[in-house]
């Protein structure tokens, strides 16, 4: 360690320091491709995984803050993802409380396109709905 | 005895840093350890800051030949990937006995993966680090495929190499932080005093004793002992009769079944 940062850790009393505290909204995170892909891949997302959430969802979703286009609530972005594993959960349903809920399933279309409730987040969030 | 298996789906992602900081950090605590790598070109020498002219004995080495740092029995079985009696090894030598106090680490390189299949029943904890990089988590389905869903209750996960000014790497970390909930143990960050304390020949918390990494990894292993601790807990413990005989032990999943 450069002696300079040394006594500036000295000084402050602390054993280490971040420039910066980088804690990304969920409005603000972007699902890239790979991550899509990953979502979709059937060695992570067996299909009795798939059937076991169709009949119970492995996660509640969290209180909604608001209504979206097309009757959707979305989770709040602070809520904190429930403790369980991925051994013990659908991969489906890792990102389902970020998706449409209020009595009406959400179609395939937008199943199947996180991009675009995605982009309706950073609407609504633009908007000042979220 | 705990058996952690250190090993991860690529290479490059810290799992013999990671080996080498848990065994000091159990050192510290006055547990008692036996690291083993099973790489056939090992860095974990120098991770404990020895020379790299120095090689670790076999793990059926002569006891004069054992090589100790701070307390830490170090092993080094290259050609157990290969080697069908490596297990029944590890269970002659007592490595594997439930009634020993001793933390065994087995290092095992990311391209052994059948090794890892064969240890996998027999370890307490499975420790996965992962970079928060495409190339990394574009492995995870076919590591998952692989080891096998069971495998996966066993196995924690830990972010290495983390730069939180990089946009791509806070995303996959909240990525990872979705797809595995609890069994995401932490991270450690990006520190360049990991790679100067290397240089340095020394170890981590002698070189640079405020390091982040370092902060973040003695965390992490915080967590292990307490898992280990709650594990241990919830183990039977079996009645004298049915002590498991050497060479005969059983697989730690079956021996802790509640």
């Amino acid at each position: 360690m450069r002696a300079d940062a040394k006594v500036l850790l000295e000084r402050l009393g602390r054993q280490d320091f971040a420039y910066k505290e980088f804690a990304d909204r969920f409005a603000d995170l972007e699902l890239w491709p790979i991550f899509e892909a990953l979502l979709k891949d059937q060695r992570l997302f067996t299909q009795s995984r798939a059937d076991a959430q169709q009949e119970q969802p492995a996660i509640t979703p969290a209180p909604a803050t608001a209504d979206l286009p097309g009757s959707a609530q979305v989770a709040a972005p602070a809520a904190p993802a429930p403790a369980q594993s991925l051994s013990s959960m659908p991969l489906s349903a890792l990102f389902a409380r970020y998706e449409a809920e209020a009595g009406n399933r959400p179609t395939a279309e937008t199943q199947n396109d996180v991009r675009s409730l995605l982009r309706q987040l950073s609407e609504a969030n633009a908007k000042g709905n979220l | 005895m705990a058996v952690i298996l250190c090993h991860s789906p690529k290479g490059g992602t810290g799992t013999t840093f990671l080996a080498a900081q848990l065994a000091l950090a159990f050192a510290d605590r006055n547990r008692d350890v036996t690291v083993i790598s099973t790489a056939m070109n090992d860095s974990l020498p120098l991770h404990l800051a020895l020379p790299p002219a120095v090689t670790l004995p076999d793990l059926e080495g002569q006891a004069e030949d054992a090589v100790m740092v701070q307390g830490i029995d170090l092993r080094n079985c290259a050609r157990a990937p290969r080697d069908p009696d490596f297990v029944p090894m590890l269970q002659d030598a007592g490595l594997l006995s439930p009634a020993s106090e001793r933390v065994l680490i087995i290092d095992v390189p990311s391209g052994e993966r059948g090794l890892a299949q064969r240890l996998l029943p027999f370890a307490s904890l499975h420790l996965c680090a992962l970079t928060p990089a495409p190339d990394c988590v574009a492995l995870l389905p076919q590591f998952h495929e692989e080891l096998g869903e069971g495998a996966l209750d066993q196995t924690l996960f830990l972010v290495n190499c983390l730069d939180e000014t990089r946009r791509l790497a806070r995303h996959t970390t909240a990525f990872l932080r979705e797809l595995f909930g609890a069994n995401l143990i932490g991270r450690v960050r990006q520190d360049e005093s990991v790679v100067e304390a290397l240089a340095m020949l020394q170890t981590l918390g002698r070189y640079a004793p405020s390091s982040a990494a370092l902060a973040d990894v003695t965390e992490i292993a915080e967590h292990v002992l307490l898992r280990l601790a709650a594990q241990a807990e919830l183990a039977p413990q079996p009645a004298p009769a049915q002590q498991p005989q050497t060479g005969d032990i059983a697989p730690a999943g079956k021996s802790r079944a509640a």
